[in-house]
């Protein structure tokens, strides 16, 4: 009863998902509008649930589902901010939809069964949860990013994005399955535990070759460079309020899997001695992403597109902060989540969300050009969407008194205290990048404010709903960057989390050898990486492995 | 220097948060409120101005360090919300306060078209002015110095002239290029000092060697060489001050200039002393420059707002000059200058919108004799400009003269080739003095004097009551300063008497000489 307690949070937001498809049939056509309120209301249930939870240390503790889940403030902070995004790109399609002609109530039960693959992604501990987790969430979006019924374009959105997702799913599971070759084990902190009881007893390659696989494959999901090919398309293709849950839920749910999966791995005594450690793959990835993103979004003249490059700029300034570890507190040589990474998430989510939201809430009928020129006038036409593209915008590009100021200056501030050395020229060329990207951040205000349409004004749609989520986002950032304190608290608290205590049970004394590790250990588990090396290395006999310690076989 | 007093009433705060409550007031006003919009705007201004006497009233000239300190805790890692007021920003909060609602007064005929949106900006503009010269926590200060740039951003890109968008944005990023690096300096700062505290006070104390000083000095620096703009940083001002609504160039000259040089005299000068003392020189050079080149550039232009713009460079010039002298009368002097500009270069931005909203063109050539059909006018333009030329009685002569006494005093006390080099910049400079009084009258004399050459000029308006009561004001201000300086210079003396004897005592190596050696030559921390 208390394990179905501690996912109350998913079960509700999967029933969500089921009692939406259930209105959805009771519901007349042109009448589907109150099910977002519906799914936000499930969404906000959830949302309290893990809050409570987290907020109750005893569900913590308890190992649930043998241990596939960790019900930590990791999990929770994350769920949270899917969640948040969730909720508010529901409320966003409300009115967004009917107008585009997307009629049918299935929207609504897809975003909620996103989330629920969401969360179980971010919760997950084991990798067959975690990919069950991904698929869950990705499916869901590969319907939504395809599901708007008169347009091309989101037909090859949803189209791109499911067959790179799925070639990204399937890097994923042959990491998955290299990890399992190596040491018998899914769970992550099982992993760690036997890589380190057996030493140099594995084959170091497969776990490097595993941890390559899977940041590719999580890459692919963050909208990294140079797996970032795909976002700006899907992003323009998809119908906005889908493309506002992309950019804010998956990639929020995405780097906190990524973080835990890398940095747990990262325990593992296999990357000593590397001349690149998975650390160096994060700095690539970042600086790769960091210009990609701020000047390729320079010459961008659609603002979903540019959007999508700012997306990709913000998960290099991410990535930075991944690689940016920190102590883990109370247990020296343990490195774990840089503390300015949650909330530098949660501060983008919020912002993203914003400014694709009001988009969301622009045009009319069947149209789909997002041009610059589309939004010139809006800031005198539609007022208060001027101020929430305004603030958002702003916001993306780390202006203060905004979330997005507080969360870049917290996120360098952090990068330059947990590795002062090496940092600095990075941090610098993150912050000269920012000012590229502050061109075309200001291009889109520059159209919306100094700008009058040539021909005649796009209308808004008028939205209560959509008003609603575009106020809560303003709120928020506003909130976010004077007040930040619970949810920098919060962001610490989730970081602590993060690296998965693969010592919280005894280690044994003296290491071991590795068929006595403590958990029943699976027929032949030793047998895949034998496979592997003996198919790497040809004929050549092995090693046996209880030649321990002798050092790993030097490759041909 | 420290903290001297602590508020008993928070009159810093008062002045900081009543314009943004009128913005706030204002965001609920329906859009075609045009006079509802005007007058909550003034009437916040006010407000703001108000609190700030009580500032002038409660502020102990004889008291170095921050007077009427307000000190909350903001943020865990070490940011506090801290303000305070001592004499190196006492009287540039007043010139903002002052200024403030004197541009928005200007504005009532000259801003017709959404004007709830140009006080929310006057209005938010004026607090982060405010918070920006009264925070002394650095990423207090940082906050508000960005806040700064969206509403001038606004202002010019919505309200302004022909090539308003590509001003805008080059304002926008020519300043932020600047800042983004201070932005990691500050950071680096905080590091360096323990990861503590962002407080100025605690920056102050941070032992930095002198490679650290130099990078850092240079981060800050640019940020501020931008924002003055020192000569060759100076390509955005024309371009912004020409777009700009005149409110705009009135606030933008001065005020907003100020931040730059008031950020070397509160953080680049103070925080890193021995950096100070290598990029001294260089940059007294570029000051030189900037007047002379300045002068010339405005000398030659036939538009009015553009010469007034590039005298903005030249008068700037004086102010680094005096500042980087680092003797007391010269710093005193650049304080009053940086207040004098904003009067007379603010005075004469005002001049050129009311000529621009009679005529609707701001070239010389278009006028001539206009002091004709214009008495009170021609008599505002005449004080304002003598006053921004030097003329002894006015404002511009107290601080030209500290400024350039206050260098050849610390010329001819360095003696050696550096001060052969400081007296022959300080003679360039006095150069500049006589450069300003021909361009400044050439100009006055074709608009104002001679036949009247275009028809049209024969039966201008004069000003109104409005219009001459905001010139009205600042003529009041360019008299009172030129003749009793005292009321202004007595309020500076004991900050800058502080500031440079820190400074000089700071330096690594005046403490190597104090202490005993180092152990392996270490530089102490």
């Amino acid at each position: 009863m208390s394990d179905l307690l501690a996912i109350s949070p998913l079960i509700v937001c999967a029933v969500t998902g089921l009692l939406v498809m259930a209105l959805d049939l009771l519901a007349g056509e042109g009448r589907k509008g109150f099910l977002a309120w519906v799914t936000m209301g499930g969404f906000a249930v959830a949302g309290v649930l893990a809050y409570l939870l987290w907020r109750t240390p005893v569900a913590l503790t308890h190992p649930f589902f043998s241990g596939v889940f960790a019900l930590d403030p990791h999990g929770w902070f994350f769920a949270e901010v899917v969640l948040l995004s969730g909720g508010l790109a529901a409320l966003l399609a409300a009115d967004h939809n009917p107008e585009q002609g997307i009629q049918g109530g299935e929207t609504y039960s897809l975003l909620a069964f996103s989330v629920t693959g969401a969360i179980l992604l971010v919760v997950a501990t084991d990798l067959i949860t975690l990919f069950l987790g991904l698929e869950i969430m990705s499916l869901s979006l590969y319907v939504l990013a395809a599901s708007k019924p008169t347009s091309a374009f989101s037909a090859e959105a949803g189209m791109k994005y499911f067959l790179l997702g799925g070639v990204a799913s399937a890097f994923l599971l042959m990491g998955a399955a290299f990890l399992y070759g190596a040491t018998g084990h899914l769970g992550l902190a099982d992993i760690v535990r036997v890589l380190a009881a057996k030493g140099a007893d594995t084959d170091p390659l497969l776990v490097q070759g595993a941890v390559v696989l899977l940041v590719v494959a999580l890459g692919f999901k963050v909208a990294a460079a140079p797996f970032h090919f795909w976002t700006p398309d899907v992003y323009e293709g998809a119908p906005t309020p889908i493309t506002a849950f992309m950019a804010g839920a998956v990639k929020a749910a995405a780097f906190a899997v990524l973080a835990r999966v890398l940095l747990t791995l990262s325990r593992a005594p296999v990357f000593t001695g590397l001349d690149v450690t998975p650390g160096d793959l994060l700095l690539g990835l970042s600086v790769l992403s960091m210009i990609f993103g701020n000047v390729m979004g320079v010459v961008q003249t659609n603002v979903k597109r540019i959007l999508a490059y700012s997306s990709i700029a913000h998960a290099g300034y991410i990535l930075l902060g991944v690689w940016a570890t920190q102590n883990l507190e109370g247990t020296p040589g343990v490195q774990t989540l840089n503390d300015a990474v949650p909330f530098y998430l949660l501060a983008y989510a919020v912002a993203t969300v914003g400014a694709f939201g009001v988009l969301a809430l622009l045009g009319r009928a069947g149209e789909e050009d997002m041009s610059l020129d589309r939004i010139a006038g809006l800031g005198r036409r539609h007022p208060a969407l001027g101020v929430a593209l305004l603030v958002s915008v702003l916001s993306l590009a780390g202006l203060p008194p905004l979330g997005g100021f507080l969360a870049k200056f917290n996120l360098f501030r952090q990068v330059l205290t947990a590795n002062p050395g090496t940092s600095l020229p990075w941090v610098v060329l993150a912050v000269l990048l920012s000012v590229v990207a502050l061109y075309y951040y200001l291009r889109i205000i520059l159209y919306a404010f100094f700008r009058e349409p040539e021909g005649e004004p796009v209308p808004a749609i008028a939205s209560r709903a959509g008003g609603i989520a575009l106020a809560v986002t303003v709120i928020l950032t506003l909130a976010l960057g004077v007040a930040p304190g619970v949810f920098l608290d919060a962001s610490h608290t989730a970081a602590q989390a993060t690296v998965l205590a693969a010592d919280a049970r005894p280690a044994p004394a003296v290491p071991a050898p590795a068929a006595s590790a403590p958990a029943p250990r699976p027929r032949g588990d030793a047998d895949p990486a034998r496979m592997l090396r003996s198919f790497q290395t040809g004929s050549r006999r092995m090693p046996v492995p209880a030649e321990r310690p002798a050092p790993p076989p030097s490759r041909p | 220097m420290g903290i001297e007093t602590r508020a008993i009433t928070p009159f810093l705060t008062m002045t900081l948060v009543l314009p943004l409550l009128g913005a706030l007031l204002l965001a609920m006003i329906p859009a075609d409120r045009a006079r509802a919009h005007r007058a909550v705007s003034l009437v916040a201004s006010l407000g703001a101005f108000l609190a700030s006497l009580s500032i002038w009233v409660n502020f102990n000239p004889a008291l170095a360090g921050f007077q009427l300190v307000e000190d909350h805790a903001w943020m865990a890692f070490g940011a506090r919300y801290t303000v305070g007021v001592d004499g190196i920003n006492l009287l540039l909060v007043m010139l903002t306060t002052v200024l403030t609602p004197l541009t928005i007064l200007s504005t009532f005929g000259a801003i017709q078209k959404r004007t709830r949106e140009f006080h929310i900006a006057m209005l938010v503009l004026e607090t982060s002015m405010l918070g920006t010269l009264l925070a002394m926590d650095m990423l207090l200060f940082f906050f508000f110095w960005e806040i700064m740039l969206v509403p001038m951003y606004l202002i010019i890109g919505i309200w302004g002239g022909e090539r308003r968008i590509y001003a805008a944005v080059k304002f926008f990023l020519y300043t932020t290029i600047g800042s983004v690096l201070m932005f990691v300096g500050i950071i680096y700062l905080y590091i360096q000092g323990g990861s503590t505290s962002f407080a100025y006070l605690d920056a102050l104390k941070t032992g930095l060697d002198l490679q650290q000083q130099f990078w850092l000095f240079a981060a800050f620096g640019l940020a501020f060489a931008i924002k003055v703009p020192l000569f060759p940083f100076h390509t955005w001002l024309p371009d912004a001050h020409v777009e700009a609504p005149t409110a705009g160039s009135v606030i933008l000259a001065g005020v907003l200039l100020k931040m730059g040089t008031y950020g070397f005299l509160r953080f680049a000068i103070p925080l890193f002393p021995d950096a100070a003392g290598t990029f001294g020189m260089p940059i007294m050079l570029l000051a030189v420059i900037g007047i002379v080149y300045g002068s010339f550039v405005a000398w030659a232009q036939d538009d009015i707002k553009k010469l007034v713009a590039y005298s903005s460079v030249a008068h700037l010039g004086f102010v680094m000059l005096g500042m980087f002298a680092l003797t007391a009368e010269a710093v005193q002097g650049s304080i009053l200058q940086m207040v004098n500009h904003g009067v007379s270069t603010g005075g004469l931005f005002l001049l050129v919108g009311v000529l621009y909203e009679r005529r609707h063109t701001r070239l010389i050539a278009a006028y001539g004799g206009i002091a004709k059909p214009m008495k009170v006018f021609a008599f505002f333009m005449v004080v304002i400009t003598l006053s921004s030329i030097g003329l002894p009685g006015t404002n511009g002569f107290v601080g030209e003269f500290l400024i350039l006494a206050g260098t050849f005093r610390e010329a001819l006390s360095t003696g050696g080739d550096a001060g052969t080099a400081m007296l022959v910049m300080g003679i360039v400079a006095s150069t500049g003095v006589v450069l300003g009084a021909i361009y400044m009258l050439t100009m006055v004399r074709k608009v104002l004097f001679g036949p009247i050459t275009h028809a049209e000029n024969a039966n201008l308006p004069d000003v109104t009551f409005r219009e001459g009561f905001v010139l009205g004001t600042l003529v009041v201000l360019v008299f009172w300063i030129g003749i009793f300086p005292n009321v202004f210079l007595s309020r500076t003396t004991a900050s800058v008497g502080a500031l440079i004897d820190t400074c000089k005592g700071r330096t690594v190596l005046h403490r190597l000489a104090d202490l005993p050696a180092a152990p392996d030559g270490e530089v102490y921390r």
